[in-house]
């Protein structure tokens, strides 16, 4: 059982988990906004990188994702801030391998929302993308 | 045209059942206008000044017989029986119900359609040449690379929250019909020295409030290289592109705040670290579009008979000659010729179709032009492939249908936005003006040579009807309570584009009839042979055209 009050992480995988904010100190936290040559030191090496999306219509954090993909950083990528349900399986597309939703995401767009976002209904694209529910239909075309 | 594989119906189908489930969340009052604007206006739905607005895709402006019946069966089942067709050859519906609009996106993924990224600060729809691959000045067919930027585009998951709408236009010939100057990115294909296409991809034009000329930012590149450079241009843009403005975040500005050669670095720097293999063979791809379009089975034609049969029905009836003069284009394949159907009759609605007017164009488009039809970014229609010898059975059909209306490229052709109207951003009315305008200027018109000469009128800066790239340009304004309009001269959209000059304050509606037409007079008592109004305007000045505009008593049209 997912405890109602913790944040909680979701994979794309598929899998849901409780967020241990011990975690979070043992992440690289950064906005989605951070420019290039910002970053902090030691994220390709990072067990966790956090990604913080200071509004949800800010799509900089996706591009970053996709750069942090581009660039083979080792660590967990998670998605959290300013995100929401209709965003989860774009994220995931470019590289994000969790979102990180607290209490109030939760309430707010209903666990439902969030849980359904891990089987989107569209589950295509053309573009290859990283790892996701979503399947290329370019390389299903092959 | 192209024909969906069953990939791209899955896509289509999905995303429809997708929206079903947004759309029912709103009505049940489970998310906020606020949370479903986004969502909503991801499948082009507006929320306009008396309704819903649907904006349809019609991508390159290609659509056939099939697809334009469906068009007037939902204007007619769900909103009020017309369509508007637009400069970025879309379709727009005026007055859907939110509840119904899920079964509209159903009816149109059973006819290979969707709204799909119509709206909202993603890539829309691609444009291109009303006449591609029929086209006698054309180099490279742009259809297959339409196609293949499209589902590069269609819900590419980094480039879904930009920081503006963004807009791409491609071209293959010489003469630019797609405005690919004033467009986010502009791709001029083109032939190698060994046969094989490249690209010149030119950056940063756009209208709105700060109208730029796109530059040139690449030229030669290879089809293979082409979608991971467009890619690395999106990333920089996505990255850069400011959002703490939304008159400032379009890439034009980014491209005049970054500087040419820094922007290009840093797009070359991208592209760099790219990853190639993660992408299709553009190539190979474009290979496989090009068999999913169904060519035109051109029949044998004896060319001479054909043309001398044209001629001697040309001959015979004054109103035909001048459609013929006006409407029909030269076509690439002897015997055929394009023809060109004015949504634009004297005193109309620019690009308004009713759903009479389109199914007698889909029937039309069956039986004299192998099942296609263009919209063009002047807001008209287009049967790509007429055999010459039935242009007069046709413009007879279309005469019945009143449709067959003479003007194409004349000043009554006018290009107008939805304006007051409709358009929850207007600040006057733009409709009302074209209406008085066309029916105004029509006589004149007729008895002229007045062939090349264009009328834009926008109803508010945002310059949906390019206003700023007409020979004549019209920015419906709001002064203190009263529409005020403002006259630009000079614009051009096409491969020598440029933005028209201001003339000074505005006049009232009723000033512009006679304001417009003593700017026409000064041209058409002035002209060389064969000048353009462009050329005219830059040989006798600013000044001459200014005391047309304002009708001062030094004014003499026929200096």
């Amino acid at each position: 059982m997912v405890n109602q009050n913790s944040k909680r992480l979701l994979s794309a995988s598929g899998e849901v988990f409780d967020w241990d904010e011990r975690l979070a100190c043992e992440s690289i936290q950064l906005d989605g906004n951070c420019a290039l040559d910002q970053l902090p030191s030691g994220w390709r090496d990072a067990a966790r990188l956090l990604v913080n999306f200071p509004f949800s219509a800010d799509g900089r954090g996706f591009s970053l994702a996709a750069f942090f993909t581009q660039q083979n950083a080792q660590g967990q990528l998670i998605a959290t801030g300013f995100i929401n349900p209709d965003q989860v399986s774009l994220l995931f597309q470019c590289g994000f391998d969790a979102v990180l939703i607290d209490a109030t995401q939760i309430e707010s767009y209903g666990w439902d929302a969030w849980v359904a976002a891990l089987q989107p209904v569209v589950n295509l694209t053309y573009a290859r993308t990283a790892h996701s529910a979503t399947r290329s239909i370019w390389a299903l075309r092959g | 045209m192209y024909q969906y594989d069953d990939w791209d119906q899955a896509i289509v189908d999905q995303r429809s059942q997708e929206f079903r489930a947004q759309v029912e969340r709103r009505v049940a009052g489970k998310i906020s206008e606020a949370e479903f604007k986004p969502l909503r206006l991801m499948n082009g739905l507006y929320l306009q000044l008396h309704a819903y607005m649907l904006r349809v895709a019609i991508p390159y402006g290609v659509i056939s017989s099939t697809q334009m019946h469906a068009m007037a069966n939902i204007s007619e089942q769900y909103d009020r029986g017309y369509g508007h067709f637009t400069t970025r050859q879309n379709i727009q519906f005026n007055w859907p119900k939110l509840a119904e609009t899920p079964d509209i996106l159903d009816a149109l993924a059973k006819v290979q359609m969707h709204a799909i990224q119509t709206s909202g600060n993603c890539i829309r729809n691609i444009t291109s040449d009303p006449y591609a691959g029929v086209a006698i000045d054309e180099a490279v067919d742009p259809r297959p690379l339409c196609e293949l930027l499209r589902q590069w585009s269609t819900l590419h998951p980094e480039f879904a929250y930009l920081p503006r709408k963004f807009k791409f236009a491609v071209t293959g010939a010489a003469n630019d019909r797609a405005a690919i100057k004033v467009h986010d990115i502009g791709l001029q294909l083109k032939k190698g020295i060994d046969g094989r296409a490249l690209v010149d991809v030119w950056l940063g034009g756009g209208q709105g409030r700060t109208p730029k000329i796109a530059q040139l930012f690449k030229q030669n590149i290879d089809i293979e290289n082409l979608l991971p450079y467009l890619e690395a241009i999106m990333r920089v843009y996505n990255r850069h592109g400011r959002r703490d403005n939304k008159y400032k975040a379009r890439i034009k500005i980014l491209l005049a705040e970054t500087g040419l050669e820094a922007l290009q670095k840093q797009v070359e720097e991208e592209f760099a670290q790219i990853d190639r293999t993660k992408y299709i063979s553009a190539e190979n791809e474009l290979e496989r579009i090009s068999r999913r379009f169904i060519t035109p089975d051109y029949a044998r034609i004896d060319v001479k008979a054909a043309e001398a049969q044209l001629q001697t029905e040309r001959g015979r009836r004054a109103e035909f000659n001048d459609w013929c003069a006006s409407n029909v284009k030269q076509h690439r394949t002897p015997g055929y010729a394009i023809a060109v159907i004015s949504l634009k009759p004297a005193g109309g609605v620019p690009g308004d179709a009713s759903a009479a007017q389109m199914r007698t164009v889909a029937d039309l488009a069956r039986d004299y032009s192998h099942q296609e039809i263009r919209v063009t970014h002047r807001q008209n229609l287009v049967l790509p492939h007429v055999r010459k010898d039935q242009l007069f059975a046709l413009w007879t059909a279309l005469t019945k249908a009143e449709l067959a209306e003479a003007n194409i490229g004349m000043p009554s052709d006018i290009i107008a936005c939805p304006g007051m109207d409709y358009c929850a951003l207007a600040t006057a009315r733009s409709i009302p003006i074209a209406q008085s305008l066309s029916k105004h200027l029509r006589d004149k018109e007729k008895a002229q040579d007045l062939s090349d000469i264009s009328i834009n009128i926008s109803g508010c800066i945002n310059a949906c009807a390019h206003h700023h790239v007409a020979d004549i340009g019209i920015l419906g304004l709001d002064r203190a309570g009263t529409e005020n309009y403002q006259i630009t001269l000079r614009g051009r959209n096409d491969q020598n584009a440029s933005i028209g000059e201001r003339m000074g304050p505005g006049l009232a509606g009723d000033e512009l009839p006679n304001a417009v037409e003593r700017v026409i007079d000064l041209y058409l008592h002035n002209r060389q042979p064969g000048e353009r109004f462009s050329d005219a305007y830059d040989r006798l000045g600013k000044p001459q055209f200014k005391d047309a505009v304002y009708g001062k008593p030094e004014f003499k049209a026929s200096a």
